[in-house]
């Protein structure tokens, strides 16, 4: 992959991360269902995390273990927020 | 052997940095775990004390960690590249859009003790100081590694050790990033439901 594509491959996860991040802005004030934007949130917050790790730590080209255990990182981070968002307080 | 066998599949740095990584990040879901417990205990205390929080300090700090994070990828291919000139300019790039996540925290913190808000105000204010503090130290911790990569980069040889060493920073300076992006919502985003 010459420099220039590589340039390139990174700007368009960046630039993904960009709009999640101000989508997430507008989300938390514009949205009169708290419950519901917030649990999206999350879910964005996730996406963000895996594009993080596979464009710009670049785990995809890694073992295939390494990339599965931050797999799984991001899917218990997710659910551990989450469920706690959305089931009822004791 | 096994950091031969890591670098033969392609993993990028020292295979070492990636256990280290690992393990930081099993101890911020454990942060994660801590906070959300405390949340569910006293819903409406947390409600109160996030509407505290400017979210507005949380999206600009993401903003510059996304773009550092960015400016690292290309200071990496690079190195990679042996474009020493490139190499310093987007080391500089990373450092200097880096910090303005110390000028924000450190207003957003001055803002809240000024406020009379600290560590002991509340459980939400004590997972906060104590989990941004944490983050803040691997930031500091990231910036230094940045400077020293910085200094290497002017003289040292764009050879192996090098690309192994500055793909390793970069990791590292990516797992700062990462774990902001999930602190981010769960501090100042997570409405009442």
């Amino acid at each position: 992959m010459s420099a220039a594509v590589r340039h390139l491959a990174a700007t368009g996860p960046w630039a993904l991360l960009v709009i999640a991040t101000l989508a997430s802005g507008w989300l938390t004030h514009d949205l009169t269902d708290g419950r519901w934007s917030t649990a999206l949130v999350i879910l964005i917050a996730s996406f963000k995390i895996r594009l993080v790790v596979v464009h710009f730590m670049e785990v995809t080209w890694g073992p295939r273990a390494w990339r599965l255990a931050l797999e799984i990182w991001v899917l218990l981070a997710t659910a551990i927020i989450l469920a706690g968002y959305l089931l009822p307080s004791p | 052997m096994q950091a031969q066998g890591l670098k033969r599949a392609g993993l990028p740095g020292d295979p070492g940095l990636w256990v280290f990584i690992l393990a930081d990040m099993t101890a911020f879901a454990l942060f994660f775990l801590l906070f959300t417990l405390g949340r569910m205990g006293d819903p409406a205390l947390f409600e109160q004390s996030r509407l505290a929080l400017d979210p507005a300090f949380g999206i600009a700090n993401t903003l510059i960690l996304l773009t550092s994070s960015w400016m690292m990828v290309q200071a990496v291919e690079a190195v990679r590249t042996g474009s020493r000139r490139r190499a310093l300019l987007f080391l500089v790039l990373t450092i200097g859009i880096g910090l303005g996540f110390a000028v924000t925290k450190i207003v957003e913190y001055a803002g809240k003790i000024q406020a009379g808000i600290t560590m002991l105000t509340n459980d939400f204010f004590m997972y906060y100081f104590a989990f941004t503090g944490i983050h803040f130290l691997h930031f500091v911790i990231g910036i230094g590694a940045l400077l020293v990569t910085l200094a290497k980069a002017r003289s040292a040889p764009m050879d192996d050790g090098m690309r192994r060493w500055t793909e390793s920073v970069g990791c590292y300076w990516h797992m700062v990033d990462l774990l902001w992006i999930m602190l981010f919502p769960m501090l100042y985003l997570q409405r009442l439901s």
